[in-house]
């Protein structure tokens, strides 16, 4: 044999692989053996010379590895130093080319082990095969995989394989074809930005799709990738874009975004697939910047909108004109106007993916050049989908940014119609039920005080949240101008709402409407405190929703009773008396008579109204006003409840009533209704509520229910359920579920709480001294109340998102995701173990000590399939549990 | 041939429909939905789908393996969405079916029918490139609020049937219909636990590692299934590689119907029959053999300016 044999014993460690461990087989010397012309690595014991740890024949198709972090390996030598390990590395390479010189697959572990496995410089149709050999293997280890794609670059290896395209398809070789394929996707999955980028160039990218149309897992499918990227026509330019490599960039990102979202959206891998998103925002990022700072490009943008003719007015002129050229002109410039409001839409809708400050820069610049003429126009167009592309656009500044859009409508108040106005008569008069429910999100967050507080100071602390906020004069005044002026114009058609038959007939467009109407309604009493309630009482809004509950359209009468319940869930005495005053609950009582036993969404809300009451009425914090609300509802409609006593909720409801007036009732029946109701929604659910709904089942005696109940309103203490936001910073802690928040106020000048008497607090502070008292109290109580009102209904009421439950959603989003991974992880560790095996190595605490080791590794070629399979997630499956056992 | 089955026809095909079908499709499906209990009665025999997520291919795979739509009953636990590249065809398809034929197949809501989750993992973005607005989106995010919470199938001694688990604050089966469930779902209380929780291998209740929900242990569903006279749980909610897993001496079951989740977790699919005398015929699926679904792909946009 014609290579040197070791026989300078090196000092090793062996160690052999068992289920899933490595076992330490000892320590001894190694060296290299030839007997009978057959090689053999030994390891003699370093305690008794004689015994032998190891003897292992070399084989050629035993792949041995050497490297620091072996795995899917079943034994493997650990030297002391690393000149041992060169030498017997030597002897193995050594031994494994003279035994199969004439192997390919020899050649091929020859080539993983001196790390340079090279492509045929030229490569043709007949090459595609080893071309495919090669990268594979390449791809298994990261120094394969730098040395392939320094090859791939260098030799122009994608410009080179592009001709092999046309040239199989003119031979209609399909394994030919699918070869190429294969062997773009491994190329384009080495994930080099290199190539990446490469790939994307003009005189490239349809080639590489091209080839990419032949996927070999569809046979029997060919993908038109060509025709689509060649089509140019898609590209629009509403102002020529003054810089050829911007223009390039755009085309790249649409390209990126295809090669993405199209072509490998099924084979990226993660790190591929985070190269390519993280490329695309790069180019987005730079195209966006240099568009918005070319002052010429933004101002012939928005100089589009300043053309005299406005989509109306432009219209009319057609419709009034003659003239085939001014008409054909005119058409002209409305069509640029949308092109050009399309393309802002565009551009503010990529801008999401800026950081805050430059978004902020962004819309101020725009704004200034005017963005709101943009918006103006678009809202007032006839096109759908031009409407929708405005109101699109304002909610990406609105979300971005309430308070900077108030700002920018109070400065403008005084010039023309003001934007919330363009929103409402929008909303009012839009045929396109997409519009209308866009609309009226935007016109609820832009009221929403709570939206545009910086969401920095309201992660800070929970304090934060139930402290007065700093005033922003800006809402205030906002809040003002809408409720001297617009408010009146958006619930008109409520303010109107005669009872008719009109009702009966409404079409869809008209209970759409009014369910938006309904929805913001809810909003604004949870929202605007005394400035709402005063309106919806005064202008007999609410009073006339009770009208809605005769709608035929069911979603119409589940949205009236909605805001009803929304009034319930207020805990504000004022409202409380206007649904007394004005009988709001005979509807409610009709409408759960009319379902009946039927048991539907209709009968569970009305239910849940009931339940709210029934519950409310021993919660130390609703308890006063629910029960002048049980004994208003049963002292009037007690005939109607008592037909509907088969309800759980109604029958202790009846109970509750003639408990509050009637002392001699045993009050173990309520008691034991109470358990069987317990955990209704918007009760506080945690654990500890459980735990305590439980006691309270088992160890509430009859007296300490009359306790209970007789017990006088804590007044200092208003304990507010843990807003879900909250909750949501820190999940450890809310984990005790002893996150309630206890605010507290300042013994107020509150009267006798008197229980029992069917009139509330009011007349209590009435009942008290001097006018400024009251005055002052009314004051304090409402603005107490507006707080734990929001906190509640943060609680139990889940409409429209407040920052908090925006913080919460956040939370619960990436929680999402991070289930969504768990999912993966369990998957992937579940894989582990039912297919390849890959144990801990052993050279991480070997290579620790500074020694070198030599793997021998069985099983040559461990399929490409589970390497792949095993990658992902595999970071993080170490402490996960499988999902099934 | 009516509107609606035209529209079958099409979805089957996996094409999307105008704007203006959806529209109304999804009107009438709330007009339906919302005289459904929070807790539907469904009858037995049914067969018990779980998680579908947006694969449609798969879905109609389901269909070949358990029966079509009139023939079989169908009973869906949620998670129609999102994941998958075709989450609007696979829900629309459902929703059509139910409109269609309302007795024969029950659809009830998972965490995945809801705004919020929608918009990160791919059915609001799926719209938007579809339709190029986020109407239809809307229109479904509509729809998902009129799902019923559960289901209960074959009457006392029957099968329980939700996307998540238990609630702390649910003990008895009454206690579900005093929920207002048309809303986004919440953050907690009964109707967010119904749709998030998951059993585990504990004793009574524990936190929930997806922060929604709750973990419970075999107590409390063998307790629940005491309490409500119930034999079995069925739920989904959670990837199980062999497609189905009991838990808790036969107590619950999960059960997940998208094979290759998310084209490349090689795990198969299940179904569970249960038959007139509530016993229980596990039925199992792989994804459908890639030539015949054709090449799954996201829609390329149309138009661009950027």
């Amino acid at each position: 044999m014609a290579f040197e044999v070791p026989v300078t014993p090196r000092r090793v460690k062996v160690y052999e692989l068992q289920q899933e461990n490595w076992h330490d087989r000892g320590t001894g010397f190694c060296i290299g053996d030839v007997i009978n012309d057959e090689a053999y690595i030994l390891v003699k014991s370093e305690e008794e010379l004689d015994r032998l740890l190891l003897e292992a024949k070399i084989y050629k198709e035993v792949q041995y590895q050497k490297q620091q972090d072996p795995d899917e390996t079943d034994l493997a030598l650990s030297f002391q130093e690393g000149e041992g390990c060169a030498a017997i590395w030597e002897f193995i390479t050594e031994v494994q080319k003279h035994l199969g010189l004439d192997d390919n697959q020899s050649e091929d572990a020859n080539d993983i082990q001196n790390g340079s496995i090279t492509l045929p410089p030229e490569p043709t149709l007949g090459a595609l095969p080893d071309i495919e050999r090669s990268l594979t293997l390449a791809s298994h280890t990261q120094y394969g995989r730098d040395s392939i794609t320094r090859d791939v670059q260098d030799l122009d290896y994608i410009g080179k394989l592009i001709p092999l395209l046309s040239m199989a398809e003119d031979l209609e070789s399909l394994p030919d074809l699918h070869s190429l394929c294969r062997i773009m996707k491994l190329i384009i999955l080495m994930n080099d930005n290199t190539i990446l980028e490469q790939i994307l160039l003009d005189e490239y990218i349809v080639g590489v799709v091209g080839i990419l149309e032949y996927d070999p897992e569809f046979p029997t499918h060919k993908a038109n990738h060509r025709d689509y990227i060649s089509d140019g026509s898609r590209f629009k330019e509403v102002v020529p874009i003054p810089d050829n490599a911007i223009r390039n960039k755009i085309k790249y990102t649409f390209r990126l975004q295809y090669l993405k979202d199209v072509v490998l959206a099924r084979l990226l891998d993660d790190p591929t697939f985070s190269m390519l998103s993280s490329m695309i925002y790069f180019y987005q990022v730079d195209v966006l910047n240099f568009l918005q700072h070319n002052e010429e490009f933004t101002s012939e943008l928005f100089g589009i909108f300043r053309s005299s003719t406005s989509s109306s007015q432009g219209l009319e002129d057609l419709r009034s004109d003659d003239s085939e050229m001014k008409k054909h002109r005119g058409q002209q410039t409305i069509q640029k106007k949308r092109d050009a409001v399309r393309f802002i839409h565009q551009f503010c809708l990529t801008a999401k993916n800026l950081q805050p400050q430059q978004r902020s820069f962004l819309y101020t610049s725009f704004v200034k050049k005017g963005l709101f003429d943009v918006i103006d126009f678009a809202l007032r167009d006839d096109i759908p989908n031009v409407r929708i592309a405005g109101t699109e656009l304002i909610l990406s500044i609105i979300d971005h940014d309430p308070s900077f859009v108030r700002s920018v409508v109070l400065k403008k108040a005084n010039k023309n119609t003001s934007i919330i106005d363009t929103l409402i008569d929008l909303l009012l008069t839009e045929s396109d039920f997409g519009v209308t429910s866009q609309v009226s999100e935007a016109i609820q967050i832009l009221l929403d005080p709570t939206s545009g507080q910086p969401l920095e100071a309201l992660r800070k602390t929970a304090d934060m949240f139930l402290r007065q906020r700093p005033d922003d004069p800006e809402i205030e005044i906002f809040l003002d101008s809408f409720y001297s002026q617009s408010v009146q114009r958006l619930f008109q058609n409520l303010a109107d709402l005669q009872s008719s038959d009109k009702l009966k007939n409404m079409s869809l467009q008209v209970a759409a409407l009014y369910g938006c109407l309904c929805d913001l309604v809810c909003a604004f009493i949870r929202l605007h405190g005394y400035r709402s309630r005063s309106f919806f009482v005064e202008s007999n809004v609410l009073a006339n929703i009770s009208q809605l509950f005769g709608s035929s359209h069911k979603s119409l009468r589940l949205a009236a009773l909605r805001c009803f319940r929304q009034c319930l869930g207020t805990n504000d005495e004022f409202y409380y008396r206007f649904l007394i005053k004005k009988r709001l609950f005979a509807p409610v009582v009709d409408l759960l008579v009319e379902v009946g036993s039927r048991n539907n969404l209709l009968n569970s809300a009305c239910l849940e109204f009931f339940e709210f009451i029934r519950a409310g009425s021993s919660k130390p914090d609703y308890q006063r006003n629910m029960k002048t609300l049980v004994t208003h509802v049963v002292d009037l409609y007690r005939e109607q409840l008592e037909k509907l006593a088969f309800f759980e909720t109604i029958r202790s409801l009846l109970l509750r009533y003639d408990q509050l007036h009637d002392d001699s009732i045993p009050t173990s029946d309520i008691a034991l209704a109470d358990a069987k109701l317990t955990g209704i929604p918007g009760r506080g659910n945690g654990l500890r509520d459980l735990a305590s709904d439980e006691d309270e089942y088992f160890n509430t005696s009859d007296d300490e229910e009359d306790q209970l109940l007789e017990e006088p309103v804590e007044a200092s203490a208003v304990n507010i359920p843990e807003p879900s936001g909250v909750k949501a910073r820190d999940t450890s802690k809310a984990s005790e579920t002893d996150g309630d928040l206890i605010i507290d106020l300042p013994s107020a000048p509150v009267g006798d709480e008197s229980i029992g008497s069917s009139f509330g607090i009011s007349e209590a502070i009435h009942g008290s001294e001097s006018l400024e008292t009251v005055n002052e109290t009314v004051k304090w109580l409402s603005r107490v109340k507006r707080q734990a009102a929001h906190a509640i209904s943060l609680d139990s009421e889940s409409t429209p998102l407040t920052p908090l439950q925006v913080l919460g959603e956040k939370r619960r989003r990436d929680e999402a995701k991070q289930e969504e991974d768990d999912e993966l992880v369990k998957l992937s560790s579940k894989k582990n173990k039912s297919g390849s095996s890959a144990p801990k190595s052993p050279s991480s605490s070997s290579a620790a000590q500074g020694s070198n080791s030599a793997t021998t590794k069985k099983g040559f070629l461990s399929s490409v399939n589970k390497k792949i399979s095993i990658s992902f997630g595999s970071k993080r499956f170490k402490d996960k549990e499988e999902t099934s056992k | 041939m009516s509107n609606l089955d035209r529209s079958i026809e099409k979805l089957r095909d996996c094409q999307t429909l105008p704007e203006q079908e959806v529209r109304e499709l999804c009107y009438r499906a709330q007009e339906l939905l919302v005289e459904e209990r929070n807790v539907q009665i469904v009858d037995t025999p049914v067969t018990i789908c779980g998680d579908i997520h947006g694969q449609f291919h798969d879905l109609i795979t389901l269909f070949e393996q358990g029966g079509e739509c009139p023939d079989t009953n169908y009973l869906f636990l949620g998670d129609f969405v999102d994941r998958g590249f075709y989450s609007l065809e696979s829900f629309l398809l459902l929703l059509c079916l139910k409109v269609r034929y309302p007795d024969r197949i029950t659809l009830i809501r998972g965490n995945h029918e809801s705004r919020q989750i929608t918009t990160v993992y791919g059915f609001y973005d799926e719209c938007i490139r579809k339709y190029g607005s986020a109407n239809v989106w809307r229109y479904c995010c509509d729809v998902f609020d009129y799902l019923a919470l559960g289901a209960l199938v074959g009457g006392p001694g029957g099968v329980f049937c939700v996307h998540g688990g238990l609630s702390p604050s649910v003990k008895h089966l009454d206690q579900i219909r005093l929920i207002d469930r048309k809303q986004e779902v919440p953050h907690e209380g009964a109707m967010c636990d119904l749709l998030w929780s998951d059993p585990d291998d504990i004793d009574g209740w524990g936190i929930s590692p997806r922060g929604a929900g709750y973990l419970f242990g075999g107590d409390k569903v063998h307790e629940f299934n005491h309490t409500n006279d119930i034999s079995l749980i069925a739920r989904a909610h959670q990837l199980v590689m062999e497609g189905y897993k009991e838990m808790f001496e036969g107590s619950i079951v999960t059960v997940w119907s998208a094979p290759n989740y998310c084209y490349r977790c090689g795990n198969v699919a299940a179904i569970l029959t249960v038959g007139e005398d509530l016993e229980r015929k596990y039925r199992i699926f792989e994804a459908a053999p890639q030539d015949a679904k054709g090449m799954p792909a996201k829609k390329p946009v149309a138009d661009y300016f950027l």
